[in-house]
């Protein structure tokens, strides 16, 4: 029996979209309608002008949801508090219900490197994180969600699978889950290994939001750009993914040759229509289950 | 800390930083296999050629974002040599890739820039870099009117008068504004083929940075005011060993010349 309300007692807030700069004029000129939106912590970190504007804009109107890309929480450089105490500054003025960073490093001996690199899926890097989550977690104040990230390399030091390792962190730290499906189907395409596996090992009550995103497919590899569509593929892992979780909040990401608000919106519904028939075969599902249930316990 | 992981990131760090494929020194195939597996598709050294692609892309598209206009001045192929040898000399240090250009001018003084374009380009980073910190910069609280109204005359014998943090006094040896203007608005203007100073004010006014030419005296005026010297004082400062007629024409315009700055927004406090 899960230990958990689902989504750790989080909100479902429906279907959201990543916002972006080429979509501020019309998002905030139009104002459509879209359940909620997330925003790139580290574009609101900052002393003032237009950011900071738009951020205030951009509350008015809608549930924002803050995802991070620079925490860093499986780097070997000690946490940086000044990045915390900004982070924080942040959380308390956009009232975000949760906040998500990837499990991943992002530089080391001081250097920045500014991506997601994958860590080795080891014992060590398992208490390195969970270590390193529980101090920022407290510190936050807020529920902290690690992203699965995609990857392009995998360590020969590595001792359990991916889905082991994140699964084992976020219960171990008590920590949510931000299950990027398009990561998923990344890795699984670039290590061989079968997505479905790793979507049905996830803490089903620790999911609390998932990424859906297109991304580039270079042959031999395939390379996170969340640019294009979400393909076929990944909508139906997504659909099975709802399936096992049931209600999940759910965002679009599109960064690379971004397109017109109103494709990203359409995607976005596209989403609220997989979702919606996962969500009705469960229910389905449920209902067979207790019935069954029902007509075995009556003499 | 686990020594394992510390050496492992360390490592990686030094090999993702690489100007060359890593397949391209035999030295470091041994390296890349003890720690990447590859797959039947891509090698080892393939897999961490990847992170070491997109750190070069990644850096390099946001200097081109910070930097537009010395991407027009140097063109492509200088621009390019320019960021990796910068890049090398300052690795990103900060989690923000807003920290990214400020190490910059300091690097530029003594780069080897191509043919004669030194000079330009030099101005156009220090133009750039000041655009960069004015965006986002802290917005002051408006200077409070009635305060300064209220100031007896005396009191500007020593008050001083701060500026805000989201103005930049530019001297440059080449009238840059201009062409970085003419390079967003999509435009291939031609390069200017001699100096010609420029004193300038960047400022940010309703979250729009926009620039002004500054009279070289208002500029030097601007100049004492930034490093405390109260108004009384940095008028004489200007004004000192000028002519008769200098002096007058100067007189005549501090009243303008503070209207102006008022209006943008240049003053933030006075201090009394």
């Amino acid at each position: 029996m899960p230990r958990h309300a689902p989504r750790l007692g989080l909100p479902d807030l429906g279907v959201g979209v990543g916002l972006r700069i080429p979509h501020y004029a019309h998002v905030f000129e139009s104002r459509p309608a879209m359940d909620w939106f997330e925003i790139i912590s580290e574009n609101f970190m900052v002393g003032g002008g237009r950011p900071l504007k738009n951020l205030g804009r951009a509350l008015e109107g809608w549930r924002l949801v803050q995802h991070g890309v620079s925490m860093s929480i499986g780097g070997t450089d000690p946490l940086d508090w000044d990045y915390l105490r900004s982070l924080k500054a942040l959380v308390k003025k956009t009232g975000t219900p949760w906040l998500s960073d990837h499990l991943c490093w992002t530089g080391a001996a001081g250097t920045q490197l500014h991506d997601l690199l994958p860590l080795p899926y080891t014992e060590e890097a398992v208490r390195h994180v969970v270590e390193r989550c529980r101090v920022v977690q407290d510190f936050l104040e807020v529920r902290f969600c690690l992203e699965n990230v995609s990857s392009y390399m995998a360590y020969q030091a590595s001792t359990m699978t991916e889905w082991e390792f994140v699964a084992r962190i976020a219960e171990e730290a008590d920590v949510g889950l931000l299950l990027d499906v398009n990561n998923v189907f990344v890795s699984a395409f670039n290590h061989g290994f079968d997505a479905r596996s790793f979507l049905d090992a996830m803490p089903t009550e620790r999911v609390v939001q998932i990424h859906l995103a297109g991304h580039t497919n270079m042959g031999r590899y395939i390379i996170d750009t969340h640019s294009g569509h979400v393909i076929d593929d990944v909508w139906d892992l997504y659909g099975h993914a709802i399936e096992r979780l049931g209600s999940v909040s759910t965002l679009i990401e599109w960064d690379d040759e971004i397109p017109a608000f109103e494709v990203l919106a359409d995607e976005a519904e596209k989403a609220r229509a997989r979702r919606d028939a996962a969500l009705a075969v469960r229910a389905a599902r449920l209902t067979a289950v207790t019935e069954t249930a029902t007509a075995g316990a009556t003499p | 800390m686990t020594t394992a992981l510390l050496s492992l990131q360390h490592q990686l760090s030094g090999l993702f930083r690489r100007d060359e494929p890593i397949a391209d020194d035999p030295s470091l195939l041994p390296i890349a296999r003890a720690i990447a597996t590859g797959n039947e598709r891509v090698s080892p050294e393939e897999q961490l050629d990847i992170y070491r692609r997109q750190f070069w892309l990644r850096h390099r598209d946001s200097l081109v974002e910070d930097f537009p206009g010395l991407l027009h001045v140097l063109g492509e192929e200088a621009f390019e040599a320019f960021a990796r040898a910068y890049l090398s000399a300052h690795p990103p240090h900060d989690a923000s890739l807003r920290q990214l250009p400020f190490d910059a001018p300091g690097f530029a003084a003594t780069y080897p820039f191509p043919g004669e374009l030194g000079g330009l380009a030099r101005a156009m980073i220090a133009y750039e870099l000041a655009f960069v910190d004015v965006f986002d910069g802290p917005e002051p609280v408006p200077l409070d009117a009635a305060r300064v109204a209220a100031l007896p005359p005396a009191a500007w014998e020593t008050a001083r008068i701060v500026l805000s943090p989201i103005v930049r006094r530019l001297t440059l040896e080449f009238p840059v504004q201009e062409l970085r203007l003419a390079v967003r608005r999509g435009e291939a203007p031609a390069l200017p083929t001699s100096p010609a100073p420029v004193h300038l004010l960047l400022f940010r006014l309703h979250d729009v940075v926009r620039f002004e030419a500054l009279d070289p005296d208002a500029s030097a005026l601007l100049d004492r005011l930034h490093r405390g010297v109260p108004l009384v004082g940095a008028i004489e400062d200007v004004t000192r060993g000028r002519s008769a007629a200098e002096v007058e024409h100067i007189g005549a315009s501090v009243g303008g010349w503070f209207r102006r700055f008022a209006e943008l927004g240049v003053f933030a406090d006075i201090e009394v």
